[in-house]
């Protein structure tokens, strides 16, 4: 079965060198292990997190692509939908059978059609528009929605960490 | 932490020799040296954690030979299972405070120590799968610490059995069910090895289906000779110390993983059997005419792999599609249930199976003769022979492309062909003729009780009044008839579900047309039955001539065609002689007709130029095909024979009231 993941992620592989998508870079880690990758998402342009590059990590299952990859960003990113340790809450992520939030259609979870560009593109949309809906940082939904203007400032400076640029005064 | 356990390593072996230094400086003499180290607590301790460092010296060594660098993922892995089995091990030294003794230890954390081994080369193998390439040093490693293990263990399983035969339960029980447990381990890692390799030998050639089977299977199996063995530990525990808290924990596991393989195997042989029965294969034309990519492995698809085709019309590799189904029955990308449609579609073909029976045993006539090689749309297919008397004409015309260079110009052919004739007349006076594709869309629409249903089929339209006539004229008999659909079994949510506007809502109304096609389908053959019934004293005739017959009675409009029929039911005494004629006629229209289709398509396309004047000549050339023509094999049981006489007698008298009706017309 697992020959089959390899294979698969191989030509996924193949497909993202030759024709990457914008503003993404994805690549396993070292040739013997196709099953750990490391991307670099570019924030969206016209958001708050505009020009940053955030490094991630994802891991694939045995089963992939029958199991969802899990995703987790290695640097510190302050958004709803990100867990303080970095790993990434979107529904395309969770396979149909678990449920962690209680918010999500079957329709929008993971199947074997999905691939790493996918999951990748979504990630990128969800950094251009949080989902408050079902946070996994409750502090950073709370205040998406009611202080935007800090929220904002704070992705700021994660862009600028991100870009080892001089953080911007409070 | 490697500097850390270095410095470590370097401060034990320092202070080691200080102790011992220490001790002859002050004895002066090996014995009086020997005696006052093993008094002190101070240096028996130092000594004793110079042992540990030994014993993580030579794992370190013995790792570094037939492992190499650990991956992160196995070092992780190593570090949670070895702190459960020192907590294990200090809870088993509970049980065992009789005999602690430093030997007692010792064989403890040897068994540690190999056990952390097993762990290594499990995750080893697993990684084989991960890997894209595999080196010789590899394979070697990976031989030699299974060979070693298996040897240890076996020598050390043994020694247990023979200490425990000569000297009486100990601790030594303990250590024999460990290494038991350790063996089967090392017996799943070969396997897996095995297999494991043989995939990658393949891999260069094909994908190795089975693989996932036989792994599930090896792994069922070695759960089930774990779990035994941690039984029979238990009880032998229970009976000759106390009941081994140490051993729950792993036999918990053991148990779990033995429930998760059984469950994996008989979903695995569920996915499996639906695959091979359930589906039907998508041939090499449906892939040339897809993208013939299986969306889950990104690789084409060859007919020789055998994808299969979902009801929802998606196709996969099966072997994809198996592993998927192991985990979810929905189709990868629409994500329909295959159950539910499933279910549905097995039960009108249920109907459709046992309605093609009656029909067989009625007019004797074998079903599946009117099929034309290379053309399938799988889930209608059936339908095309359901109905050879009124689908024949349709079915020639809808399929003139491949009958146009006749391959395999069987009797069914023939006579649909000949049925085309026939309707070829209406068939130019109707210029949107020929658009529909499927045979499927000319069926005539259920016309049950007369109910007025817009006229989807346009052979008969209603500008077209003699033939719907002609075909309704009989009062239809009562039907034993599928009831019509009412939402009366659904719930209000589902009703609910199917009035919004969401995807879900237009999905529910799909399903709900899609049953009330199925229950159109079967009225459609059931008024084909009763139609059979009717026609039946002429079934007396060669069933080929009768085809024709029938389908002239219902479908012409032209009044020499209906003088052909009446003929033929004035035929209807003299079956015997008929019946002589016709296998007579066998041998020779065997040769006649493959050149006989050929003509009669000619002739049919000059008529279509020529319009409905044609009809009267259309109408002699059938008479004077028919008798060239054979019937197909008659393969009528006594049984059957049987039931059709009675249903002739049964519908010898309303026949003989329809004729007149039709004439009429």
């Amino acid at each position: 079965m697992a020959g089959y993941a390899l294979k698969r992620l191989m030509t996924e592989y193949k497909e993202l060198t030759t024709r990457p998508p914008e503003g993404i870079i994805a690549a396993p880690i070292d040739d013997e292990n196709f099953f750990e990758w490391e991307c670099l998402i570019t924030g969206p342009d016209d958001t708050c997190f505009a020009n940053g590059v955030f490094p991630a990590r994802i891991t694939f299952p045995q089963d992939y692509p029958l199991s969802p990859p899990k995703m987790r960003f290695t640097c510190e990113l302050f958004h709803p939908n990100i867990y303080q340790d970095g790993r990434v809450c979107i529904s395309i992520l969770h396979s149909p059978g678990d449920d962690p939030t209680g918010y999500e259609s079957s329709s929008e979870r993971w199947s074997p059609v999905q691939s790493i560009e996918k999951i990748l593109l979504s990630v990128v949309s969800m950094l251009a528009e949080p989902n408050d809906e079902s946070p996994a940082n409750v502090n950073a939904a709370k205040m998406w929605r009611e202080d935007r203007a800090q929220f904002e400032k704070i992705a700021d400076n994660t862009v600028r960490k991100s870009l080892a640029l001089p953080l911007a005064e409070n | 932490m490697r500097i850390t356990a270095g410095l470590v390593t370097v401060a034990s072996f320092v202070a080691t020799a200080a102790t011992i230094f220490n001790a002859f400086l002050i004895n002066k003499q090996f014995y009086p040296a020997m005696v006052y180290l093993t008094k002190s607590n101070a240096s028996m301790a130092v000594i004793y954690f110079q042992a540990l460092v030994l014993v993580y010296i030579s794992f370190q060594i013995i790792r570094s030979i037939f492992f190499g660098d650990l991956r992160a993922a196995e070092a992780e892995h190593l570090s949670e299972r070895a702190w459960h089995a020192v907590l294990e091990t200090c809870l088993a030294f509970t049980v065992f405070r009789d005999d602690f003794s430093p030997l007692f230890v010792l064989q403890f954390v040897f068994l540690l120590l190999i056990k952390s081994f097993h762990w290594l080369a499990d995750d080893r193998v697993d990684m084989m799968e991960r890997s894209p390439v595999i080196t010789i040093k590899f394979h070697v490693r990976i031989m030699a610490i299974i060979g070693l293990l298996s040897g240890v263990d076996s020598y050390l399983v043994s020694h247990a059995y023979f200490t425990t035969i000569l000297k009486g339960a100990s601790s030594q029980i303990v250590f024999g069910f460990e290494y038991a447990i350790l063996l089967t381990m090392v017996l799943h890692v070969t396997i897996k090895y095995i297999l494991h390799m043989h995939d990658h030998r393949m891999r260069t050639l094909q994908s190795w289906d089975n693989k996932a089977v036989y792994l599930l299977y090896a792994e069922l199996i070695i759960n089930f000779v774990r779990c035994m063995l941690y039984g029979a530990f238990t009880i032998v525990m229970l009976r000759v110390h106390t009941f081994p808290l140490f051993a729950v924990r792993p036999f918990y596991l053991s148990i779990r993983s033995l429930h998760k393989a059984f469950f994996d195997v008989v979903n695995s042989r569920r996915a499996i059997n639906m695959m091979n029965t359930q589906f039907a294969t998508a041939t090499a034309e449906e892939l040339a005419s897809m993208d013939a990519t299986c969306i889950i492995c990104r690789e084409e698809m060859t007919a020789e792999t055998q994808p299969k085709r979902l009801p929802c019309s998606h196709v996969f590799h099966s072997h994809c599609l198996r592993s998927w189904f192991q985990r979810q029955q929905t189709c990868p990308t629409c994500r329909n249930d295959i159950w539910g449609r499933q279910a549905a579609n097995n039960a009108a073909e249920a109907r459709q199976r046992a309605a093609q029976v009656v029909a067989g045993a009625m007019n004797g006539q074998p079903q599946v003769q009117a099929q034309p090689q290379g053309q399938a749309p799988p889930p209608m297919r059936p339908l095309d022979n359901m109905f050879p008397n009124i689908f024949a004409p349709q079915v020639a015309f809808a399929q003139r492309p491949p009958q146009a260079v006749p391959q395999q110009p069987t009797q069914g052919a023939a006579s649909q062909q000949n049925g085309d004739i026939h309707q070829q007349p209406p068939a130019g006076g109707q210029p949107g003729q020929g658009q529909f594709p499927h045979p499927i869309f000319y069926a005539p629409p259920p016309l049950v009780h007369g109910m007025p249903l817009p006229p989807t089929h346009n052979m008969m339209p209603p500008p077209f009044p003699p033939m719907p006539g002609g075909f309704m004229a009989p009062p239809p008999p009562p039907l034993p008839f599928p009831p019509r659909p009412t939402f009366d079994g659904l719930s209000d949510d589902e009703l609910r579900q199917i009035e919004g506007d969401t995807r879900t809502a237009l999905e529910g109304r799909i399903r709900l047309l899609q049953n009330v096609s199925t229950l159109l389908d079967a009225a459609v053959m059931h008024m084909q039955i009763y139609v059979n019934a009717m026609n039946s004293p002429i079934v007396n005739l060669p069933p080929s001539q009768q085809t024709t017959t029938g389908s002239t009675s219902l479908f012409s409009n032209s009044a020499e065609e209906m003088t052909a029929s009446e003929e033929a039911q004035e035929n209807q005494p003299s079956t015997s002689a008929n019946r002589a004629d016709v296998s007579e006629n066998e041998q020779a229209s065997s040769t006649a007709t493959p050149t006989q289709s050929k003509s009669l398509f000619s002739s049919e396309s000059s008529k279509s130029l020529s319009g409905p004047l044609s009809g009267e000549g259309s109408a002699m050339n059938e008479r004077a095909d028919t008798p060239e023509r054979s019937p197909p094999a008659m393969t009528r049981t006594p049984s059957s024979e049987e039931i059709r006489r009675r249903r002739l007698e049964r519908f010898n008298h309303p026949s003989s009231v329809d004729s007149p009706s039709t004439s009429n017309t």
